[in-house]
């Protein structure tokens, strides 16, 4: 076989194998190298990054801010340690939103196109939610090109869009099937947008539904209508993920920016 | 004399023919035969040689030269501290690392992991390529060997055929055979 037919060979089977691509995207760069580990003065979670009107935020979920206020210190896990940080919070109108935004007033990660929108969300479709669970992350990943400063790439999880409830308009929900654990809260829930080819973040995990299941002793394990032993439950995670539309905050960050704008002359 | 004499002369050159007919039929028949064989072990050892340089080239050459591009494909891929927006993290296949993760565009490692799978088929389909390859050579001993099975039963029978002509032209040569004592048998008359 000449080095001409060799050449052709292997042209036509990259050529077969391009056409016979199947479209399974996974997170790329441009959300995974967004997402920070968080520590507040109450709890520990996650965070990312969007832009908004060119300018960088972090986003992170409310509950992680309780008492916070307006102003205040965050840890980021950057580079391998905590970093303080001085930030301002921006919340959302409604109050049981639970996503904040952080103007750090500076850039914190890359800023590779990563559009902040729902739009195109389709149920049934599979998205990720990204995060550090428990701490846990791939730390120091041998060989991937980590940008500077960056922290740990995250754990990325993945389910289907279960429900959407946009019945308040204020506060639209997101409800997926997944297996969400403690330290998701304020990551990213994404998903391939297929029109623009690109990752989308449609909403920021709040937590997961919680179910109680009644204690029962060993003989009643197969006994459907067996009562709690002595009305004992135990919590277990249902396995739906409950998330924020991230419109509301990027609504709120323009409403702040248009409010502390100065007049037009 | 005449007409009785010219029977014997006319039969002895037509066994003298026939014997040197057979005689060249048995030569050509062992030459041949030998021939054949040699050319069948020549041609055997040829197919030998061919699959085991095309084996060594397709292993040698062509699937190290389409894992070479892959790798180079592998290698091409920021590794670097930089990232590169669109890209995957993916571990890599091979590298002194062991564990290490690659960035790679999803359609790229799509690509390379696919042609990889690609390789290994190709590769597989040579190798039973090869083996049915191995069955004909097989098969083609096979019909050698029987052809040569024939070709001595041909030269068994046209050994018996000479013997028998020998045996028919030996007496008519000797010099108190059939022609001379049938002269005497006249002049005596």
């Amino acid at each position: 076989m000449s080095p001409v037919m060799r050449r052709a060979l292997f042209i036509l089977l990259v050529l077969s194998l391009v056409g016979s691509l199947a479209q399974a995207q996974v997170p790329t760069s441009n959300v995974i190298y967004r997402v920070l580990r968080i520590r507040t003065s109450t709890e520990t979670g996650s965070a990312f990054t969007i832009e908004v009107d060119g300018k960088q935020y972090l986003i992170t979920a409310r509950h992680l801010l309780e008492g916070f206020g307006g102003e205040g210190d965050v840890d980021l896990w950057l580079d391998g340690r905590w970093s303080r940080l001085h930030v301002r919070a921006l919340y959302p109108a409604k109050e049981s939103v639970d996503i904040a935004a952080l103007d750090a007033g500076r850039s914190l990660t890359v800023d590779f196109p990563l559009d902040a929108s729902s739009v195109g969300l389709t149920l049934g479709q599979q998205v990720y939610f990204l995060g550090y669970p428990f701490g846990l992350s791939t730390p120091g990943a041998p060989g991937a090109p980590v940008p500077p400063g960056f922290g740990e790439i995250p754990f990325v999880k993945g389910g289907i869009v279960s429900a959407l409830d946009s019945r308040d308009p204020e506060a639209n929900l997101l409800y997926l099937d997944g297996h969400n654990n403690p330290g998701f809260s304020g990551g990213p829930i994404v998903f391939w947008h297929a029109e623009s080819r690109r990752f989308r973040v449609a909403g920021v995990v709040r937590g997961y539904r919680n179910e109680a299941l009644p204690v029962i002793k060993k003989k009643d394990l197969d006994n459907p209508r067996a009562q709690a032993h002595n009305d004992l439950y135990t919590r277990a995670n249902s396995g739906i993920v409950i998330g924020y539309d991230i419109r509301h905050i990027v609504e709120a960050i323009r409403l702040s920016t248009r409010a502390s704008a100065p007049p037009a002359p | 004399m005449g007409q009785p004499q010219a029977e014997p002369v006319w039969k002895k050159v037509l066994t003298i023919v026939a014997l040197a007919a057979t005689v060249l039929a048995i030569y050509l028949q062992a030459f041949e035969r030998g021939a054949r064989r040699e050319e069948a072990r020549l041609a055997a050892v040829r197919l030998e040689e061919a699959i085991a340089r095309s084996r060594a080239r397709l292993r040698t050459e062509i699937v190290a030269e389409l894992r070479a591009e892959l790798r180079r494909e592998s290698a091409a891929a920021p590794s670097g501290s930089k990232p590169v927006p669109d890209t995957v993290l993916r571990r890599l296949e091979t590298g002194a690392t062991g564990q290490a993760l690659g960035a790679f565009q999803p359609d790229e490692a799509q690509v390379l992991a696919n042609l990889n799978e690609s390789v290994e088929s190709l590769s597989r389909e040579v190798e039973e390529a090869d083996n049915a390859l191995r069955r004909d050579l097989e098969e083609l001993r096979a019909a050698t060997l029987r052809e040569e099975e024939v070709s001595s039963r041909i030269m068994i029978l046209l050994t018996v055929a000479l013997a028998c002509l020998i045996g028919r032209l030996l007496p008519s040569l000797r010099p108190g055979g059939h022609g001379v004592r049938q002269e005497r048998e006249d002049g005596l008359s």
